[in-house]
């Protein structure tokens, strides 16, 4: 993980279970499509927009509608960690692990 | 509006006092164990690609290699062609980096995340990792060396397949090692030991 040189703060709309599994994921991954991102965490549909859209408000993700391949009807969702939800998350990662070291 | 609301919510953090100290850690640790089995679910899936990754590779690096072969037969026109032969070598140049392109694009679509031309970033940040980048990169340079002197020295068929056998196998050797040390990677634990916890747990008891 990369919170070392990331100054803690602890964050509550990041600390959520499933919202810091998205953030982990993103921050790993960059970008990822929707369902992939909602397979992967096991979870439902609207389960994984309300998270989205609560991460979105806080400008910590981009969420991307694109043409679905070779351009047919339905929109393929992206979504992206902004560089905001990058630091957000890297410095709730290094609060976690003070909290954990016990500091 | 946005910005508000974030700074409302990062102002909120002293008042998020737990009812126990001991509780919270116990909730970060366990927070913490969740991201890493996550990462461990994504090694699953780069452990998925990596024999069709090999192959890809080999398949791009050997053709590669065939090409630095053809450029001194292309260069002193052995095989008597009608029109410039440099154009062969040109041609075979784009479609090697047209397949590593698909590789790319094929692989990110398997994965339902965006093109990638790096790894992953716990990958890295690992120095095996890093270092396997490092070998590739100064390795790399062996096939195509090979291959021109080989093609300046001879013309022979079998002289063709020996180099492009060499850049394939080279370059295979060297993704195996790089997908290798991307799983290694992703799977390994950043959350602290969860005994050290337990054991500060027990002297907080002060039983006995």
């Amino acid at each position: 993980m990369t919170s070392d040189n990331q100054q803690p703060v602890f964050n509550e709309v990041i600390h959520a279970p499933i919202r810091l599994r998205i953030c982990g994921l993103l921050d790993t991954y960059g970008t990822m499509r929707f369902d992939v991102l909602r397979d992967t965490l096991e979870i439902s549909d609207a389960t994984c927009s309300k998270h989205l859209k609560t991460l979105a408000e806080h400008d910590y993700i981009q969420l991307d509608k694109k043409a679905g391949e070779g351009g047919k009807a339905y929109k393929v969702t992206w979504v992206k960690l902004t560089r905001e939800g990058k630091q957000a998350f890297q410095s709730h990662v290094a609060a976690l692990r003070q909290i954990v070291a016990g500091q | 509006m946005a910005n508000t609301q974030q700074k409302q919510q990062t102002q909120q953090m002293p008042e998020h006092k737990p009812v126990n100290g001991q509780q919270q850690a116990l909730d970060a640790l366990d927070a913490l164990q969740t991201l890493d089995a996550d990462r461990a679910k994504i090694a699953t899936g780069y452990a998925a690609l990596r024999t069709s990754n090999i192959v890809w590779i080999a398949i791009v690096f050997g053709l590669l290699t065939f090409t630095y072969w053809l450029i001194p037969q292309a260069w002193f026109n052995r095989f008597n062609l009608p029109w410039n032969p440099i154009w062969v070598v040109a041609a075979l140049l784009v479609i090697s980096l047209l397949l590593l392109a698909a590789v790319i694009m094929l692989n990110s679509r398997r994965q339902g995340i965006a093109p990638q031309w790096l790894a992953p970033k716990p990958a890295m940040q690992s120095r095996r990792y890093t270092m396997a980048v490092a070998v590739h990169f100064f390795v790399n340079f062996i096939p195509p060396i090979l291959a021109l002197a080989v093609g300046f020295a001879t013309t022979a068929w079998w002289s063709a397949a020996a180099v492009t056998l060499v850049g394939a196998v080279i370059n295979g050797a060297m993704e195996a090692w790089e997908c290798d040390e991307i799983v290694r990677a992703l799977q390994q634990r950043t959350a602290p030991d969860s005994s050290a916890l337990d054991s500060s747990t027990e002297v907080h008891h002060d039983i006995g």
